[in-house]
């Protein structure tokens, strides 16, 4: 008995999805690939790496680079608590200024 | 008619047993069942993990406490230090100490459920490769997940009327849509341009049920509600509200006092100017435009009982402008010669997406980025917040009887009750986090893999979307594009508002946070 995903179906049908199947495979297999090779994609690609950036996370869980950011912050929150909770006074001396 | 569509479970909260008594109401609806099988999975979680640590477990915690107070000491020390010449040697060893630090907190707790369970990983020509880890292979994990989840989702559907016998053929070929769904996410370039799973999920299932159509035997495992909500109570778990204090009270103003007065202006806006057809499509775009994409879509969409196409609508929105927006925003920002912090609270109280928002922070510099990455975890966190006030105001206000007052009996039936998993889980892990060292190192060992098993359950509830989804329904709701001009006014609100909020807050009220933040 032939399953029931082509018994029910016409040609035209079977071939949408030949057709849709066929796109995606072409797409992922041959022009993503290409399109990825480029140098400054490349480029763009290992120095998001580097930084721990994944576009694709959905949430901040998923983030590579969080865990450190949260670090940093954590520390900053520690050395400078004032300044996140405390409305300031007076203009703090540009970061140019400090370092000198 | 090429319709896969079940006329007898419109919505995303289709839940037709709100008046059956307690007890037997908690074993005969998706929604409890979501709560208990999200909840085992926790526990699941964090008794292996408890079990699973070490002999010396107390030593290696009592390391990690010695070398925080080591690093904390240092810090003071470069701080009396810093006009010296010893402080560049000082901040050196600071580096190696933490280092140090975090490699310890790393070998505190180790989660035993985490080599079981894997997701299909970046890849630039070769979809193999999706399923290598550093050149090893991660087929063990795939197949762990998959056998987790048809015991779990198979021992819930068959509670709820499916068969087994039928259901766990069928679950296997929607898990491995799901599993295509994740390998085409993962291309480096598709990745790169921050297209999101949920859209190839869709896509997927759309080619499916819209040519050959979504054959019968393939039904018991279409479970979009199921999945969803149980990925919810596990998203719970990760919404920690330690973290909502990361940026001081800047980051509380520009994330938690922007982001609902946009959430509530333009749900009124589509409700009083365009007259939106529907409220829940209208409050779905309004959510993951203002709050923080697909995700906070997701909660909404099920909070609210949006029907399934409202979700992928409101999905394709967002994940479009995502990409539009991640692009043109950071040269925006360098033109008019913003300051990192100030572009990176836009970046991330604006665009949609976690790792949107860290792509174009990352393009202004380290410090936008930990701005945009920070503001938009802050936000992330609202999704709680979000989904429960939208699920009391759909109970109480938009699906009361007419005339009649919002009673809470009423209420507590008609009230989605997995958003009670997804509220307590986050309250438990926000404990557990805020606890010390010892509880924040399980918290992070837990979620290490719960966030796994979410991922592929929200894969799972957009494929069954993707099934059930006729194109002509869907293009229904385009209909005078009115949800593309919700949209776009909401985002140009969002843009003015966060931007305004921001500069005052980091340029104006808190400039020694912004300076701190610069260092």
């Amino acid at each position: 008995m032939r399953p029931q995903l082509f018994r029910n179906n016409t040609w035209d049908r079977r071939l949408g999805l030949a057709l849709g199947a066929a796109a995606i495979t072409w797409v992922w297999l041959v022009a993503l690939p290409w399109l990825g090779g480029r140098p400054e994609l490349r480029e763009d690609l290992r120095w998001r790496a580097a930084r721990g950036i994944n576009a694709g996370a959905m949430y901040y869980t998923e983030l590579e680079a969080m865990p450190d950011i949260a670090a940093h912050l954590d520390e900053l929150h520690e050395r400078h608590a004032e300044a996140f909770w405390r409305v300031s006074e007076r203009s703090p001396e540009p970061p140019a200024e400090r370092a000198r | 008619m090429a319709s896969a569509q079940r006329p007898e479970d419109p919505s995303l909260n289709a839940d037709d047993e709100v008046r059956i008594s307690a007890p037997k109401g908690m074993l005969a609806s998706e929604d409890w069942w979501a709560v208990w099988l999200g909840g085992l999975i926790l526990l699941l979680a964090i008794a292996g993990t408890y079990f699973s640590r070490p002999a010396d477990y107390s030593d290696r915690l009592a390391e990690v406490e010695t070398q925080a107070t080591q690093v904390r000491e240092l810090q003071q020390q470069a701080e009396i230090a810093e006009a010296s010449t010893a402080s560049e040697s000082l901040s050196q060893q600071i580096d190696d100490e933490k280092k140090q630090l975090k490699t310890l907190r790393s070998k505190l707790d180790a989660n035993p459920l985490q080599p079981w369970l894997a997701l299909p990983r970046s890849w630039s020509s070769n979809p193999l490769n999706a399923f290598l880890r550093d050149g090893k292979p991660i087929l063990a994990g795939i197949v762990g997940a998959l056998a987790f989840s048809t015991v779990l989702f198979g021992f819930g559907a068959t509670f709820l009327g499916a068969r087994f016998a039928q259901f766990v053929p069928a679950f296997i070929v929607v898990f491995l849509l799901a599993s295509l769904a994740y390998v085409l996410a993962t291309q480096e370039v598709v990745e790169y341009y921050n297209l999101e799973y949920p859209l190839w999920a869709l896509l997927l299932g759309l080619l499916i049920s819209n040519t050959v159509r979504t054959p019968t035997w393939l039904h018991p495992a279409v479970r979009t509600e199921f999945y969803i909500k149980t990925g919810l109570v596990l998203l719970g778990a990760e919404v920690l509200f330690g973290r909502l204090l990361s940026l001081g009270l800047p980051g509380v103003f520009v994330s938690w006092v922007v982001t609902p007065v946009v959430l509530i202006g333009t749900y009124q806006f589509g409700q009083r100017v365009l007259r939106m057809p529907s409220r829940s499509l209208n409050l779905v775009i309004s959510a993951d435009m203002s709050v923080c994409g697909v995700s906070a879509a997701i909660a909404t969409a099920a909070a609210c009982r949006a029907k399934k196409e409202e979700l992928t609508l409101a999905i394709a929105l967002s994940l479009v402008f995502t990409v539009v927006m991640m692009v043109v925003m950071p040269p925006i920002i360098k033109a008019v010669g913003m300051s990192e912090v100030l572009g990176g609270a836009w970046i991330g109280g604006t665009i949609d997406s976690t790792g949107a928002v860290a792509a174009a922070g990352g393009m202004l510099g380290p410090t936008a980025l930990t701005v945009a990455a920070t503001v938009k975890m802050i936000q992330n966190i609202l999704i709680g917040a979000v989904a429960f006030a939208v699920a009391v105001y759909w109970v109480a206000y938009v699906e009361r009887r007419p005339g009649a007052r919002p009673d809470v009996r009423e209420i507590w039936y008609r009230f989605p009750k997995f958003v009670l998993g997804f509220v307590a889980a986050s309250i438990l892990f926000s404990m557990l986090h805020a606890s010390g060292v010892a509880g924040e190192s399980m918290a992070d060992a837990v979620i290490g893999s719960t966030k796994t098993l979410r991922a592929w359950f929200f894969c799972l509830g957009f494929v069954s979307i993707g099934l059930e989804t006729n194109f002509r329904e869907l293009s229904r709701y385009l209909a005078g594009g009115k949800p593309l001009i919700l949209y776009v006014c909401g985002q140009a609100l969002n843009l003015t508002l966060t931007l305004l909020m921001a500069w005052l807050m980091f340029e104006k009220v808190f400039p020694h946070a912004a300076a701190a933040l610069s260092q």
